[in-house]
């Protein structure tokens, strides 16, 4: 660990200057590329596996080895026979619901919270911490019989996920309000002085200058539901037509299921994880501001 | 509701009383008395009365000494001695006599049907009837010849049908030659009615709370109505939003005029009925019944506990935001007078509105994010806390479990919950190996990510390495694939004929497959497996988190660590470590805090597998080696009895620990520092 901490301060000790400067360089370096590469691997291997073992046809069981014997997409073209279009439906919608919902209830909520200044703000604000420390799984119980007299669960879950989903999203609102933090407030009491009003300074003036913070919670809001498996989980409750896609594959790997299901497990999380992957690498660049900024404003 | 109107402050001439203020409290307290005396009258005289249920009594007696019920009980030998009965009381509680009594029962019951009368507190299922009639017979009494049969019913002339019905049916079963052999029947037995034995009484809320509820609220309204001047302010502690109605203040008198006619129809409607059944949680049970023709099942449902639990709390805070919009109004009340003795104009609905967007901005922004966390999160975490002073448990669906409040007996029996099964530990003791875990796991899950994060994101930064952004990219790639898909894809990876175990065996390296997480002599194995596996889900998040921060620490100060001649480590130690620590401090803490509730990765892995010998079980549900306190809560929710109410207990447990970390830990940290620094 220590000689890649001497590499990364980029520089050169004085005590290794009988090594001769170029030397060191290179024999480190070399052996942080060395180390990236075995990393790069181990990072990407379950990932290779999986695509390569949606491919296999052979056998729909585990086996030990990795490369197929006989290619084919059966594995693909059975899941649509299987219950996977539904649950990939139901996904998509509540995924795509929460992120657009999601996304309007955390910006109000910041940005609120950055740029007013009245009585119950600090009292809000710690309310919200204290909330935060509740196992929020144990408001399940309850969500689920009401959603349930509602009428919202099982069969119905989607819209009963993306109510649960969206409605307490106002408490994730840390990033954002770190965002509109940074955006100076002049720029407001300039507007204001030139006549416009509070609303009018949020769609005329922030909205426009914010758009990392909001592509960044689409995205986290997008994330959030495709990959959830808890509140899915309580929802549905094993009715297959109210599942999403991480519990209905889920259910796959069960004992009584895997051996007929595994390959089939690959190929449906191939195309869970392809689109969402894509669409991550495409904002990438806000994802990594989003979160940069997250941690450092806590 | 608070419309507060900022440019009003002291200073305004106020109305002056024509009375002095004593007169008016005077007045208040009579009508206070009126309030009482209305409410009691219409207590006494108005409202329905409600009864007790009366009883009434039927008897049968046997006309042959030789042939009562005894005589035939004790006889000898034959099917009696083979059906094993002994006592009268027999012949009703076991099978098949009390079947053909409970058939009985279901006919009335299917009688009561097709008269249609109204089902409710006069439902005839049989499983309540049987509840509602008493059986007696004399048992010292040889010569035995009176049965007595007690039926308790709302309607006294009820009860005489049934109880007559029931004799005959008994007589007929006791007489039942084929059933119960016997000497013949000399003279028949003979039905007597002796009448009510309990005459219903009054019961009901009773009129003296009622009147005391009343007086307090009449208290309320006219003692703050005493203190308001003018007629209009007056008005409208009765009709809320009168005094901005009468001022031409339409929107605002309207909004509070109209929240008034909702609280009080619900609370009339529903509020009252809930708020009653709070106490004891409902305790009027759901009765099936199959009738014997067709086999239908009549199903009765009686209380909720679990609505009357929901909807008390509701009721409950509704009456807090009744007494603070009730509150508001006066105030709006008073401060439109004020307005208008200066002489100045009031605002106007339209005026309102508009300040909803400019000025009052931030509660229309806030309305709808505040609505979800009160209904969706404060809510639910109320109710669950309450639910740990309950026994509920049953499952989800059950609308049929009636449950019951308990008090502190949960968190009494912390140390003595133990489950059936020689050596297994109390809940307390499971509990406490469980936090154990827990903490160690947040510990390790969190400093392993931190420090081989910033290790590789400090590799990647150095200068020399090419191809950054490649590096940075595949290992980003990875936070995008959902983690369901990559944590169960690796935990079957480790299965016992997982791709590792393969592996290892084609290689030669080990001879049977490990069982990484089934193993339960080797709780470690599984535990540390889990811990390395996670540092390959949190390694991406820790490099892309540091890597910004590390380019953030000026280069001068590196410059000048390496003129006064330290080297890379000490750099690392001095520089670079306390300086991280420092602007991640919050992050490491809610990573903490956040590790320790950290579902997804233990329950996709292992499960909580593998199983934890010897570990209390919350009605079924067993505890595992790797399992999280926030797992083991997930599944003792998910499985088994359904322990809701230790489930619920686990979880204030969970949130003191974590509150009480975050406690300690944040008011220490050094980056604890001033928002509005950033602006």
């Amino acid at each position: 660990m220590s000689n890649a901490m001497t590499n990364a301060a980029s520089s050169q000790p004085k005590m290794k200057q009988h090594m001769g400067l170029k030397a060191s360089r290179t024999i480190g370096n070399t052996m942080i590329y060395v180390l990236l590469t075995v990393i790069s691997i181990i990072w990407l291997i379950p990932f290779v596996f999986i695509v390569l073992q949606s491919f296999r046809v052979e056998s729909t069981h585990q086996v030990g080895y990795v490369i197929p014997q006989v290619w084919g997409l059966k594995n693909y073209t059975e899941l649509f026979n299987s219950n996977f279009p539904r649950w990939y439906v139901n996904t998509f919608i509540s995924a795509l619901a929460t992120c657009i919902l999601q996304t309007i209830i955390v910006l109000c909520m910041s940005y609120t919270l950055s740029r007013f200044r009245f009585k119950m703000r600090k009292p809000l604000m710690k309310f919200m911490l204290i909330l935060g420390l509740f196992p929020g799984m144990l408001s399940m119980i309850i969500l689920y019989r009401v959603l349930k007299d509602l009428g919202l669960t099982q069969a119905n879950a989607v819209p009963g996920l993306i109510l649960v989903y969206v409605a307490s999203s106002g408490m994730g609102y840390y990033v954002s309000k770190g965002f509109f933090d940074t955006i100076p407030k002049s720029l407001d009491e300039a507007a204001r002085i030139d006549g416009a009003n509070r609303a009018q300074v949020l769609y005329k003036i922030i909205l426009p200058l914010s758009k990392p913070i909001v592509i960044y919670t689409l995205l986290t809001a997008f994330m959030g539901p495709w990959g959830d498996y808890v509140f899915a989980r309580y929802i549905s409750n094993n009715t297959a037509a109210g599942m999403n896609v991480a519990v209905g594959l889920y259910g796959w790997l069960s004992q009584d299921q895997i051996d007929k299901k595994y390959t089939m497990f690959c190929a449906g999380g191939v195309l869970v994880a392809v689109p969402v992957t894509v669409l991550f690498m495409c904002l990438q660049r806000y994802y990594v501001e989003g979160v940069t900024g997250g941690a450092v404003k806590g | 509701m608070s419309m507060t109107n900022q440019d009003i402050e002291t200073g305004a001439r106020t109305p002056q009383r024509k009375l002095p203020l004593v007169v008016h409290i005077l007045l208040a307290q009579a009508a206070v008395l009126l309030c009482c005396l209305i409410t009691w009258y219409l207590c006494e005289n108005v409202v329905p009365k409600q009864y007790s249920d009366a009883t009434y009594r039927t008897e049968l007696v046997m006309m042959d000494n030789n042939y009562n019920a005894m005589g035939y009980l004790k006889g000898e030998g034959g099917k009696i001695a083979a059906l094993q009965y002994n006592k009268v009381s027999d012949v009703i509680t076991k099978k098949p006599f009390y079947q053909e009594i409970v058939d009985e029962m279901g006919l009335l019951h299917a009688d009561e049907l097709q008269a249609g009368r109204p089902l409710g507190e006069q439902d005839l299922t049989a499983g309540r009837l049987m509840d509602r009639v008493k059986w007696g017979y004399d048992e010292a009494d040889t010569t035995g010849r009176t049965i007595t049969i007690d039926v308790t019913y709302a309607d006294p002339a009820e009860a005489e049908i049934i109880g007559n019905r029931l004799a005959e049916k008994l007589n007929g079963i006791l007489t039942d030659k084929s059933k119960l052999p016997g000497p013949p029947i000399n003279q028949p037995n003979r039905i007597e009615h002796t009448g009510l034995i309990q005459e219903p009484v009054r019961t009901g809320p009773n009129t003296l709370v009622w009147v005391i509820i009343a007086g307090l609220i009449a208290e309320g309204i006219f003692l703050t109505m005493a203190f308001q001047t003018g007629w209009k302010n007056k008005v409208t502690c009765i009709l809320m939003g009168f005094a901005n109605l009468s001022r031409g203040q339409v929107l605002r008198g309207l909004l509070f005029f109209l929240f008034e006619v909702v609280a009080v129809g619900y609370m009339i409607g529903w509020g009252v009925g809930w708020l009653q059944k709070l106490p004891t949680l409902g305790t009027v049970k759901t009765e099936h019944y199959a009738l014997k023709a067709g086999g239908q099942e009549i199903v009765t449902y009686g209380d909720d506990s679990f609505k009357i639990l929901l909807y008390g709390v509701l009721t409950i805070f509704f009456i807090g935001a009744i007494i603070y919009t009730y509150y508001q109004n006066v105030k709006q009340g008073r401060l439109a007078a004020k307005i208008e003795a200066r002489g100045k104009k009031l605002k106007s609905g339209r005026e309102d509105l508009r300040s909803l967007v400019d000025d009052q901005f931030h509660k229309t922004l806030l309305a709808l994010p505040v609505t979800g966390i009160i209904l969706f999160t404060v809510m639910p975490i109320i109710f669950m806390v309450l639910v740990a002073f309950t026994n509920y448990s049953g499952p989800l669906d059950g609308k049929e479990n009636l449950f019951s409040w308990v008090g502190l007996d949960n968190f009494n029996q912390l140390l003595t919950w133990t489950s059936a099964g020689s050596g297994n530990k109390t809940f307390m003791a499971t509990f406490g190996e469980i936090l154990a875990w827990t903490l160690i796991w947040a510990f390790f899950a969190t400093f392993t990510n931190y420090f081989l994060g910033m290790f590789v994101a400090m590799a990647i930064n150095k200068k020399g390495i090419k191809l950054k952004k490649m590096w940075r990219t595949i290992l980003v790639m990875t936070i995008a694939i959902p983690q369901f898909i990559s944590l169960l894809y690796v935990s079957k990876m480790f299965d016992k004929n997982g791709i590792i175990n393969s592996f290892l065996i084609n290689m030669g390296w080990i001879k049977d497959p490990i069982e990484f997480f089934g193993d339960v002599s080797r709780p470690w194995l599984a535990r540390v497996t889990v811990i390395v596996i996670n540092i390959w889900i949190g390694i991406p998040y820790l490099m892309l988190i540091t890597t910004g921060i590390l380019m953030n620490i000026p280069a001068d100060l590196y410059e000048s660590a390496r003129i006064d001649g330290a080297n890379p480590w000490q750099q690392y130690t001095r520089i670079t470590l306390p300086y991280m620590l420092f602007v991640t401090g919050p992050y490491l803490l809610t990573s903490f805090t956040g590790n320790m509730n950290n579902f997804n990765v233990i329950y996709l892995l292992t499960g909580g597998a593998p199983t934890k010998l010897g570990a209390y079980s919350a009605g079924g549900v067993s505890a595992g080696q790797t399992d999280l306190l926030i797992t083991w809560l997930f599944n003792i929710t998910q499985g088994g009895d359904h322990l809701y109410y230790q489930a619920s207990v686990v979880g204030i447990l969970v949130f003191v620990v974590v509150a009480l970390i975050t406690l300690l830990v944040y008011s220490r940290l050094p980056s604890n520092k001033n928002e509005e620094d950033f602006q």
